[in-house]
């Protein structure tokens, strides 16, 4: 392949060798890509600043052996504000952290593109727990993991029953469940009307507009739960990031009461 | 690897293990080793072992010592109202290679870096709020890298030392971003330490 241009979110930045860094790159171009950064480490580097993490950047690289190396690069853009918070970082880091699981290498899925950079934008403002839920939900739905909201996945019926309290959810069968099929089905759990509600919203409005809804932190978390099950179970994935993402919303919620 | 004896393709494979070593330059080294001059591999060998016996990290800074407290920790020239936070020992040598720091220093071992599994309480920081709370410190320069993670630790230290020390400093001014401390130059690290604001 030669040299290439990819426009590309550092997902990942690791240490190596003296003065390398060795980045995790998710790029419009070609999906999710490993690449070696050389010398970035150094004060001298004209590199540097195009590879920092979380950066949006417009980088040349060029084919290796076994590793692309990056020639070239200029940001477009660096979100600071996710330094100046430990959970906004947290938040970043988790969905860096789930592209780099569930995604496969070298396929390119623009949608996943726009949907982290999106994310980042939108965490400057945002609410992060729910802008953690948004990206779950609409990375799970553009890998093809949606899960089946408007209708009972036991037969083609609708789920919502007038006035029902409580609705059911199937994560081995990826959707939600009728109260009626529910007393079958032994791995349903249960899920509110509202929460349900609330990811169907979140699925068929942009990111831009779904960040703007006001949810109750109950809501959140018992979506927070659910995704996280459906997220293991489907994606086989248990994130490092997850239990600070957790531990530091846990503290937020301690704080807040005792105020 | 049949190509070598299998004490020789041990040793290649040991080297090969070390950070920044690949394949080729493993084998260079191991030959190299083989036919250097009388006692300069027992001389490596025993360097290697000594070291990894006598030492340790210094129970007051996290610093590499072999006695406890560490040198720095001890000398009493040092001003002990100033405390300069580093992510690594090397930072620290880093800084004295300046001449222009004369207070002490606390290594948190590390960054904040949740995708790697490294949280708050994975750093040395609880030691770090030990020693601040006993009350002899007037500042705390905060020198954690100039990148996303060294500006995220650094900040969240700030949230926590605020209440507790009179003064919260980060260096930075003059630091190019993302460029490691430990390889700044002398002069731009000595600015960045003269320059440094309250946060
Ligand atoms: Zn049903
Ligand atoms: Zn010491």
């Amino acid at each position: 392949m030669g040299i290439y241009k990819a426009e590309s979110i550092v997902l990942r930045s690791r240490v190596y060798g003296e003065a390398d860094r060795i980045l995790v790159l998710y790029t419009r171009e070609a999906g999710k890509l490993s690449a070696i950064a050389k010398g970035v480490r150094k004060t001298t580097s004209r590199l540097r600043g195009a590879v920092q993490l979380f950066t949006h950047t417009h980088l040349l690289l060029y084919t290796g052996k076994t590793l692309d190396t990056v020639s070239q690069g200029e940001a477009e853009e660096q979100f600071s504000y996710l330094e100046q918070d430990l959970q906004l970082f947290t938040a970043a880091s988790y969905c860096a952290e789930l592209v780099d699981r569930l995604t496969p290498d070298r396929e390119p899925q623009p949608r996943v593109f726009y949907l982290i950079l999106s994310t980042l934008r939108a965490l400057k403002d945002g609410n992060p727990e729910l802008l953690t839920r948004i990206f779950e939900l609409k990375l799970l739905d553009i890998l093809g993991y949606r899960p089946r909201l408007n209708s009972c996945v036991m037969g083609d019926h609708p789920a919502a029953v007038e006035g029902a309290k409580q609705l059911w959810f199937s994560i081995e069968r990826g959707g939600v469940i009728c109260p009626a099929c529910a007393e079958h089905c032994k791995e349903a759990i249960p899920l509110s009307p509202a929460a349900l509600g609330v990811m169907a919203y979140i699925l068929r409005s942009p990111l831009q507009q779904a960040v703007k809804a006001k949810i109750s932190p109950k809501i959140l978390r018992e979506m927070a739960v659910l995704l996280q099950k459906f997220l293991t179970y489907h994606g086989d994935v248990k994130l490092q990031s997850r239990y600070f993402l957790d531990a530091l919303r846990d503290s937020e919620t301690t704080r807040h009461k005792k105020q | 690897m049949h190509l070598y004896p299998s004490s020789l393709a041990a040793l290649i494979e040991a080297l090969r293990k070390l950070p920044g070593i690949g394949p080729k330059t493993a084998q260079r080294l191991a030959l190299y080793l083989l036919h250097a001059p009388e006692g300069e591999a027992e001389g490596l060998a025993q360097a290697i072992l000594d070291a990894r016996e006598k030492i340790f990290f210094c129970s007051v800074c996290g610093n590499l010592t072999d006695t406890d407290p560490c040198e720095l920790c001890r000398d009493e020239k040092r001003d002990r109202s100033l405390l300069c936070v580093v992510e690594w020992p090397r930072d620290i040598i880093a800084f004295e290679r300046t001449g222009e720091f004369n207070g002490v220093y606390h290594v948190l071992h590390g960054v904040l870096s949740p995708m790697d599994g490294i949280g708050p309480d994975d750093l040395k920081i609880a030691e770090l709020l030990k020693r601040v709370s006993k009350g002899d410190i007037k500042e705390v320069i905060l020198a954690t890298n100039p990148n996303v993670e060294g500006e995220a630790t650094a900040l969240y230290l700030a949230q926590l030392l605020k209440p507790i020390v009179p003064k919260v400093t980060r260096i930075a001014h003059g630091l190019p971003v993302g460029g490691d401390l430990e390889f700044a130059d002398t002069a731009t690290l000595s600015r960045s330490l003269l320059g440094r604001q309250v946060i």
